[in-house]
């Protein structure tokens, strides 16, 4: 381009600084057109959406578009707050949460340290352990339903067989949250078992053999070794499982105890679908969304700040 | 430091045997080179010194005590494994002292064991940093450092020099044998380069599919070889072998290849015998008057300055060709195609029969 700028004549300049801008300009937008689709699926899907909804949280409507919309501020917040619902779902959320943290993070640890100090013969148990999670959660909570059922229920039949009477767990307050507890624990267990299994691959086993000619043990192999060599595998599990638990026990409430019996197994993601799609009450569902937003915001700051600190990051 | 001893050690992996009747002893303070081509089972053998691996049969003892039972942690054993092994998330210093805070040793100590060791491998200004920002050779002397601090009963390497470059390697080699000779420890090095079990050795250990085939100290074992696989295994280029057959006739016996004829003892038995003759043991002058002289036409020249590897043909048919290699010394100006005469003595010479077993006192 230089060559052909230099042999053109002098008057020609000023004609030709033209196209060279708009090719300038052309180079510019070439980055923005590669980005153009995440950026356009990104606006469409998420962030658009999230102004929308905090536009929504402000008015009272109910999902009816002749309806007009009425502008009330943080109103929308005080209700849903001040509602038992609410309270009652805030606190199953963090029973959900607190009870995967042992159950859905910890105790797949242990399985997963058995199943790779088995080697070739762990590959049966692994994949009996990992079919919970192919099957669809519809079927496991319809399959559970009829387990559980307290008329005429498998559960019951052994429990009768046993000379037992079989309590109707879902219909108990205090029971019904831990049935949806184990149910996800049960179908998210094989999943994290085989994350870990990966975690524990990674580890090369000189190490171990190294550390008992060190003098090692077991128990200390597993704590100074296994344990600080798979905590970035932890921290995966707990940020994504904690995640995933929230929506992931969606299903099963909505079908086995659509949030009862008197609110004790809903949470904010089922309160949010009732508010929004039960009741139509899109303001009170929009300023449940907003605080659920903020909620895993502060959720998943706290985690990359507690768990990313202590994790030991491999070469 | 303790003598050990492995008394008819045998290993099966299900149906295959990586180790058969293995029985070695190894005296205090010995260094000890186990040496073969790959799986012929001297890491296995050492890695049942380690308590890695179960004998299926046999007894291991050290210092007189029978340890076949005992596990790895219990056997005071220091082990410098091929990849090292360093614990990713701790620093140099923490990977050298992991052991001594198992042995719950008092920190002022440790730290002190620590700076020591560190300075001998000459590594003490890396304590502070984690595996991953150094370098293999110094890994390779954390690794050291992590076997001497625990003054152990014996050494055991496992390959330690084949991650690093030729002139590391070099180095380590001297280093290693020297911090061995000044702690006095007995070691049992694991490799398949027959170069670091020359350099480095009290007596090598030569293994060939799960068996020891000859142990001896490294001139033992170049001087007289009990094998054709032994001949072969060291020294560098290998050995070069002459297939033909012994005869009799008259009272006399001779080795006939083709054109070649040498004259051997009439007590050596008749049948396909095999020459061995060492490169560095030919010569293109004539030395000696009993010497065999040879002609053949060189055929490749690798001029290394110091001396000269010389691939020389010696087939009479270009289909049945034969080929000598010679290491002669200094520089030699030959092109491809040349004639050269070559000879060597009987008294350098080695014969093997039919199953590979030296002859002794084949040539006279």
């Amino acid at each position: 381009m230089n060559i052909v700028r230099g042999a053109a004549p002098v008057r020609a300049a000023p004609l030709q600084a033209a196209p060279i801008t708009k090719r300038v300009r052309a180079t510019a937008l070439v980055p923005w057109l590669y980005l153009a689709p995440t950026l356009l699926l990104l606006g469409v899907f998420t962030y658009w959406p999230l102004l929308q909804t905090a536009y929504l949280s402000l008015i009272d409507w109910n999902l009816n578009p002749s309806q007009p919309a009425e502008f009330v501020g943080l109103e929308n917040y005080g209700r849903v707050t001040g509602s038992t619902l609410f309270q009652a779902a805030l606190l199953n959320t963090l029973i959900y949460i607190g009870a995967s943290i042992p159950l859905k993070v910890l105790l797949p640890i242990p399985v997963a340290v058995f199943l790779w100090s088995m080697g070739q013969r762990g590959h049966l148990y692994r994949a009996i352990l990992f079919m919970p999670t192919l099957i669809s959660f519809v079927v496991v909570g319809i399959a559970f339903l009829w387990i559980l059922n307290p008329i005429f229920g498998y559960a019951k039949v052994i429990f009768a067989e046993l000379g037992l009477r079989f309590p109707n767990l879902l219909a108990d307050p205090d029971a019904a949250i831990w049935v949806i507890i184990g149910i996800s624990t049960w179908k998210v267990l094989g999943f994290n078992v085989l994350i870990y299994l990966a975690g524990l691959a990674s580890i090369n086993k000189e190490f171990i053999e190294a550390m008992r000619m060190d003098g090692a043990g077991d128990v200390t192999i597993f704590r100074r070794l296994i344990w600080p060599l798979l905590t970035p595998t932890l921290t995966f599990v707990a940020i994504s499982t904690i995640i995933f638990t929230m929506q992931q026990v969606f299903t099963p409430i909505d079908l086995m105890t659509e949030g009862g019996p008197s609110n004790s197994t809903t949470n904010l993601f089922y309160m949010i679908y009732q508010y929004s799609f039960v009741t139509f009450d899109v303001g009170g569902g929009a300023a449940g969304t907003m605080i659920l937003f903020g909620f895993l915001m502060i959720m998943a700051f706290v985690q990359f700040r507690v768990l990313d600190r202590r994790a030991q990051y491999q070469q | 430091m303790a003598s050990i001893s492995f008394r008819n050690i045998n290993k099966f992996y299900e149906a295959s045997q990586a180790v058969a009747d293995f029985n070695l002893e190894i005296a205090d303070g010995e260094f000890v080179v186990l040496v073969g081509p790959s799986g012929c089972g001297k890491t296995t053998s050492l890695r049942m010194l380690a308590g890695l691996e179960q004998p299926t049969g046999g007894r291991i003892y050290l210092g007189g005590q029978d340890i076949t039972d005992v596990p790895s942690k219990s056997r005071a054993l220091a082990m410098v494994f091929q990849s090292y092994a360093l614990y990713p998330h701790m620093t140099v210093a923490e990977n050298i002292s992991f052991a001594l805070t198992l042995q719950k040793v008092p920190k002022s100590e440790i730290a002190r064991q620590v700076q020591q060791a560190a300075a001998l491998l000459g590594i003490d200004h890396l304590l502070s940093r984690k595996p991953r920002a150094l370098s293999g050779g110094q890994r390779q002397r954390v690794a050291v450092a992590r076997a001497i601090i625990r003054n152990p009963q014996a050494f055991l390497f496992d390959e330690p020099l084949s991650n690093l470059d030729a002139k590391l390697r070099h180095s380590a080699r001297v280093e290693i044998r020297k911090l061995q000779q000044n702690l006095g420890t007995t070691t049992v090095y694991v490799t398949h380069d027959q170069i670091e079990a020359m350099t480095m050795a009290d007596r090598i250990v030569v293994m060939e599919g799960g068996r020891i085939r000859q142990v001896g100290t490294p001139m033992e074992l170049y001087r007289n070889p009990n094998s054709k696989f032994v001949a072969s295994f060291l020294g560098s280029p290998p050995t070069n072998f002459i297939d033909g057959e012994c005869v009799h006739e008259n009272g006399s016996a001779r080795f006939v290849a083709e054109s070649m004829e040498i004259p051997l003892n009439p007590m050596t038995a008749s049948g396909p015998v095999t020459v061995g003759i060492r490169p560095e043991h030919i010569t293109p002058v004539k030395t000696a008057s009993d010497q065999i002289r040879i002609s053949g036409g060189v055929r490749f020249v690798e001029a290394l300055g110091a001396e000269t590897l010389v691939d020389l043909d010696l087939g009479v048919a270009p289909a049945a060709s034969r080929t000598v290699t010679a290491r002669l010394a200094g520089q030699h100006n030959l092109a491809a195609g040349t004639k050269l005469e070559i000879g060597f003595s009987p008294r350098d010479m080695m014969l093997f029969d039919a199953q590979g077993n030296a002859v002794s006192g084949a040539f006279c």
